[in-house]
């Protein structure tokens, strides 16, 4: 996409989804924000967690092979899926050993990330997504624009409207509870006449082959329990050791995905369950567990996860719980939302890290420059992944991606030993510092220069600088000169109406884009 | 089990929307024919001398029950203190269902079976993870969505949610 192209799009969803994003943004961040302040533990639970997920991370290999043992001592089977298309493979071939016509499906991003409801629907097996959020956007034919709040983008009244428009439904639905109400009866048919029930998981715990669901609406619960065939998938991220490890995560993750001291349903299945399927086909029979054949498949996809496990950059993606809350902390998503703030599957800040992980930097590029990396997410994320620092690795690898025609214009500006591959863009102002020596000392004639039509031109052109853009002016006396030159005998001017204890802020993005490789040192300076 | 855990237990009840009876045992069966709406039906809650045959809830649960019952019974086997939660094991007899497909829960539970917070569950449920009864639900007041734009209660799961706290057991 074009430069032109992209801010054309942003603006559209500015218009169209805007207004319904920052509305659900900011009352996500409120009861974040009150949730935690219940606690004084919410920094224990936080290292908590990310320490149970380095320490999973680390011990990956192993974790695999334990939860393999135990969900095949359970009676269930494992599957190791390599990437999507060996997944969807994997799953079709379930599905078509039970004969089956109709999947019901509760929220799962790496059920999005694998499109397995293309490849089901291609093998002539119907799915029903079950998550009301979901259920909006499959009758929309849209993608999620949230990691937790799929339909995030999506009003009341354009909910009402879609409905209204796709379903015969006697008299219009209005109210959000209209569209509730009805949308659980539509969904509630589907998961009684389903023949395989499909989950994502929250968390695997390995020791017992045990699946940890986190949920609000009671879909994952009727899914794996009522039709005799679950199957779950899960990239293998997901494992942590042992319930032990839990609490924290009990605790943490729906506060950080939308305010509640505690999800309404933290299911821990280990199937294939001891609950008796429900067959509704035999409504009359009683329910028995002990006379059911269950049957349970656990998909563990890789597709990409352990290259980010290998990459000391891109690994503490993999701590991420998917909670959501560095999208909504996200001052750039919460006037965009995810249909711009995201890539294929993911949305929001740690998007740029999955994204790039599990699709390619492709469509990492397609959003991570709306990252300023302000580092508001840092402090939302319940397993404090330094998010902004994945963002500018992963910008700075796409930067350096392909070379461009006009390097000649700034190859004088950039002070780095190996140039090649930059953006023009991002080497001019990673480099303004130079640039600011060399305008101080020809002012005022730079900034003649520089505001003349045809240079605004070429600067918009070559370097993708607005013209409509309020450029700096220089001047030739230097901070230093002016300090020296100053009269001490008086307390320095202040600017109007701005009070000398409140200094403007005006370190920008720049310092995101520069030219120079990733350090340690640029991490420290960027991310507190 | 101490009257002031109960109260707490009962005030986090109150603050996840859920109501609060409390019975001993001898008064138990009264005092569900007393809260539940027919239809109901129910999972045996196997607690001693207590039998639902003696009240208007139906058992065994079918799948038609199920649709038709306007409540479910169940026991509840743990109670979490700090927020009101239900811990509810599955069995056999279709306690997770009968807890999940009627409008209204309740829930049955002893006193005894009260944990301070969600560690002191996990902890219970390590022990009970390795006698088998290995799954199990953390429920917390009624089943919920802001999908459509606004919070609204009763989802795929229950919409109310009551519970009935046996004071002597």
């Amino acid at each position: 996409m074009s430069r032109r192209e992209k801010a054309q799009h942003i603006r559209h969803l500015l218009d169209t989804e805007g207004d319904a994003v920052f509305e659900n943004t900011t009352h996500v961040n409120d009861g974040r924000l009150e949730a935690n302040a219940t606690r004084d533990d919410i920094e224990d639970l936080r290292t908590a967690a990310r320490r149970i997920k380095e320490d999973a991370i680390e011990q990956l290999p192993d974790l695999i092979e334990t939860v393999r043992e135990q969900v095949e001592a359970n009676g269930g089977e494992v599957y190791l899926a390599d990437d999507a298309a060996d997944a969807n493979q994997y799953i079709t071939a379930v599905a078509e050993s039970k004969d089956a016509d109709l999947l019901a499906k509760s929220k799962s991003m790496t059920s999005e990330e694998i499109e397995v409801n293309d490849a089901l629907e291609a093998a002539g097996v119907d799915v029903c997504e079950t998550d009301l959020g979901e259920f909006v956007l499959q009758v929309a034919d849209e993608a999620p624009s949230h990691l937790v709040g799929p339909a995030f983008h999506k009003s009341t009244a354009d909910i009402a409207t879609l409905f209204n428009a796709h379903f015969d439904t006697g008299k219009p639905l209005d109210t959000a509870e209209d569209l509730t109400q009805f949308a659980r009866d539509h969904v509630g048919d589907q998961i009684r006449a389903a023949d395989v029930g499909m989950t994502g998981a929250n968390f695997v715990f390995a020791e017992s082959g045990t699946l940890a669901l986190v949920t609000n609406e009671g879909n994952a619960r009727k899914c794996a329990v009522t039709p005799d065939t679950h199957v779950a998938i899960a990239g293998v991220e997901k494992l942590i050791p042992s319930l032990d490890d839990f609490p924290p995560f009990a605790e943490l993750i729906a506060r950080a995905a939308g305010g509640q001291d505690i999800a309404t349903y933290l299911s821990l299945l280990t199937p294939p369950v001891d609950s008796p399927v429900v067959d509704f086909e035999n409504p009359h029979e009683p329910l028995d567990g002990a006379s059911d054949d269950r049957e349970f498949h656990l998909v563990l996809l890789d597709n990409g996860r352990t290259e980010m496990r290998e990459d000391d950059e891109l690994r503490e993606t993999l701590y991420c719980i998917r909670c959501g809350a560095c999208a909504n902390s996200c001052a750039n998503f919460q006037h965009v939302g995810g249909h711009a703030f995201g890539g294929e599957t993911y949305t929001g800040g740690i998007a740029t890290g999955w994204e790039a992980g599990v699709h390619g930097l492709d469509s990492a590029a397609e959003f991570n420059d709306l990252c300023t990396g302000c580092s508001r997410c840092v402090d939302a994320c319940p397993v404090k992944i330094d998010i902004p620092w994945i963002n500018t690795v992963v910008r700075d690898r796409i930067n350096r991606g392909d070379d461009q025609e006009f390097d000649w214009l700034v190859e004088g500006l950039t002070p780095d030993a190996d140039p090649g591959g930059l953006d023009l863009q991002k080497r001019l102002f990673g480099n303004f510092g130079t640039l600011a020596k060399l305008g101080s000392a020809t002012a005022p004639v730079s900034n003649w220069l520089a505001d003349w039509g045809p240079s605004r031109a070429i600067m918009e052109r070559v370097a993708g600088v607005d013209r409509r853009r309020d450029l700096p002016a220089f001047r030739r006396e230097t901070l230093v000169d002016w300090f020296e030159s100053r009269d001490r005998s008086r307390p320095p001017a202040t600017p109007t109406g701005r009070s000398s204890s409140t200094p403007t802020r005006t370190r920008t993005t720049c310092s995101w884009t520069a030219g120079r490789p990733p350090s340690g040192r640029l991490r420290r300076s960027a991310s507190t | 089990m101490r009257t002031d855990t109960i109260d707490e237990f009962a005030a986090s009840l109150d603050g996840a929307d859920v109501a609060c009876t409390r019975t001993e045992v001898a008064d138990l069966t009264a005092v569900l024919d007393d809260v539940v709406d027919d239809p109901a039906v129910g999972a045996p809650l196997g607690i001693d001398g207590v039998s639902l045959d003696d009240t208007t809830v139906q058992t065994p649960p079918t799948p038609q029950l199920l649709s038709d019952a306007a409540t479910g019974v169940t026991r509840v086997h743990g109670g979490i203190v700090e927020y009101g939660s239900f811990v509810i094991q599955a069995d056999e007899a279709g306690t997770e269902p009968v807890s999940l497909y009627p409008r209204e829960h309740v829930g049955v539970v002893c006193a005894s079976d009260l944990h301070a917070d969600v560690h002191a569950a996990v902890d219970w449920l390590g022990d009970e993870f390795d006698a088998g009864r290995d799954t199990a639900v953390l429920a917390t007041g009624p089943s919920a969505t802001a999908d459509m734009g606004e919070l609204v209660t009763g989802v795929h799961g229950p919409q109310t949610v009551h519970a009935v706290v046996v004071t002597d057991r």
